[in-house]
């Protein structure tokens, strides 16, 4: 457990994330991405626990550019991706949507 | 009788219609006809004025004809040249949400637009108006400096926030301090709120807006929540080109044949158009991924039996039910446009339980 690399998105982003591109607000999708994201994926190889609950909520934009933008815009290949993020709700559904943002992501 | 009875019954008509012509005139003066009510006052002491409507409301076609006129009216005062702009609200008895946001929204964009037009209102007479305007900082923001100490609940449960970005914690905020909601529903109403203000924002640079006034277009957002006891509305609002006008710039190619495929025809009516735009999802860049916000704005209503959302866009607007109420689809088309989009979404309160 030591080792694991976890997000916490509300501890290490927002508990309020909303909006998709940076110049929408504070905490979008793309600030999430390029800002907590992406530094953590490039550090190593290893899987990364995303911990999603904490946060109020999510919109599709956030988490379309967020998730589905790691494929489209920083050269990660959808199946790669999902076996290294470990995506963690209690909201299932949630975890299904962003998993079909990564996979439709082209 | 003859000639001298048909001279009296003459002179009594005269008469008559005499009495009624100086009645209405003292009527009108009195400012008590509904005609007057949304419409321009010039005093001879270089105020101009609008007198708010009676029922600040856009939830039938005439309060929606009404509160639209009052809002044309508003801005003719504040761009008509006189010195101070008076907001009359001494015959309003009622706020609804949507109504009142329109108003504040209205409002806040005319002062900052022209600071150096000086303001004043004359309040209300009715204790829960005169409290509620006190509240939402309607007076404060028009110079009225108010004795009244807001504590009627109808009142004191508005809450107010605005922004000119998507600023989710301003909006999350809001949201948390409503209290009585279930964390499912507060997480598909913050989703539903952030994907409407991202909407806002992405689509505020299309046009201008068309009030005359050639503002350069903002992302400026106003929202508003009113727990009641039996109820709980949120709305959101923006005053940018609205959804019919926006709908042809975001999606030029496709619709045009989605209003066919909906309706049989071609024929543009807002209400027809804000029913179009909730139904597509490709946007303006034909790019896949973006374009999902009003799947959003209306997945919160699937999950709370008796939910609803209304849409307000320009001259046209939309009242979308929970599946579970028939007929889960309205839309109307009124006579005037107020000039922005409102969104309200309206959740019943059972038992004084959280909404589930």
């Amino acid at each position: 457990m030591s080792g694991e690399k976890v997000v916490d998105v509300a501890r290490d982003f927002s508990r309020f994330p909303a909006g998709r591109f940076k110049e929408d607000g504070p905490f979008s999708g793309q600030a999430f991405r390029d800002e907590v994201l992406l530094p953590r994926l490039r550090q190593n190889q290893e899987a990364l626990t995303i911990e999603l609950d904490g946060a109020l909520g999510y919109g599709s934009s956030f988490l379309e550019e967020a998730f589905g933008g790691l494929v489209r815009l920083c050269g990660f290949k959808a199946a790669d991706l999902l076996q290294r993020l470990n995506l963690r709700s209690v909201d299932d559904s949630l975890v299904r949507e962003i998993r079909s943002y990564i996979t439709r992501a082209v | 009788m003859g000639r001298k009875g048909n001279l009296r019954r003459w002179k009594e008509k005269r008469i008559g219609a005499k009495r009624l012509r100086k009645s209405l005139k003292r009527l009108r003066a009195s400012r008590r006809t509904p005609e007057t009510l949304g419409r321009v006052f010039v005093s001879a002491d270089g105020v101009s004025g609008i007198y708010m409507p009676e029922l600040i409301s856009l939830s039938d076609q005439a309060l929606h004809e009404t509160l639209a006129w009052a809002m044309a009216s508003l801005r003719s005062a504040f761009t008509s040249g006189a010195r101070e702009v008076r907001v009359d609200f001494g015959y309003t008895t009622g706020l609804h949400a949507e109504g009142m946001l329109l108003v504040y929204a209205e409002l806040t964009r005319l002062i900052d637009a022209f600071p150096e037009i000086q303001v004043s209102c004359v309040p209300s007479r009715v204790a829960k108006v005169d409290q509620a305007l006190q509240h939402l900082g309607v007076y404060g923001m028009l110079g009225h400096k108010s004795p009244v100490a807001p504590e009627l609940p109808d009142a004191v449960n508005w809450r107010v926030a605005q922004g000119a970005n998507v600023d989710g914690p301003k909006m999350g905020e809001l949201i948390e301090e409503i209290g009585r909601l279930s964390s499912e529903t507060a997480s598909r109403l913050f989703r539903s709120v952030t994907e409407a203000v991202t909407n806002v924002t992405h689509h505020s640079d299309l046009a201008k807006r068309l009030d005359g006034l050639e503002l350069e277009p903002t992302k400026e957002w106003w929202m508003f929540c009113r727990p009641e006891k039996h109820s709980l509305y949120v709305a959101v609002c923006d005053l940018g080109i609205g959804i019919p006008r926006s709908l042809p710039r975001t999606h030029p190619e496709i619709w045009a044949d989605v209003l066919y495929r909906m309706f049989g025809d071609r024929r543009m009516t807002d209400g027809r158009m804000i029913k179009a735009a909730l139904r597509m999802r490709r946007t303006r860049t034909e790019e896949e991924h973006r374009g999902m916000g009003f799947s959003d704005i209306t997945r919160v209503l699937e999950e709370v039996d008796g939910s609803r959302l209304r849409v307000y866009s320009n001259r046209g607007s939309l009242q979308y039910s929970n599946p579970s109420l028939m007929p889960a689809i309205h839309i109307h088309n009124f006579k005037y446009s107020i000039l922005g989009t409102i969104l309200v979404w309206s959740f019943p309160f059972r038992d004084d339980q959280h909404v589930r």
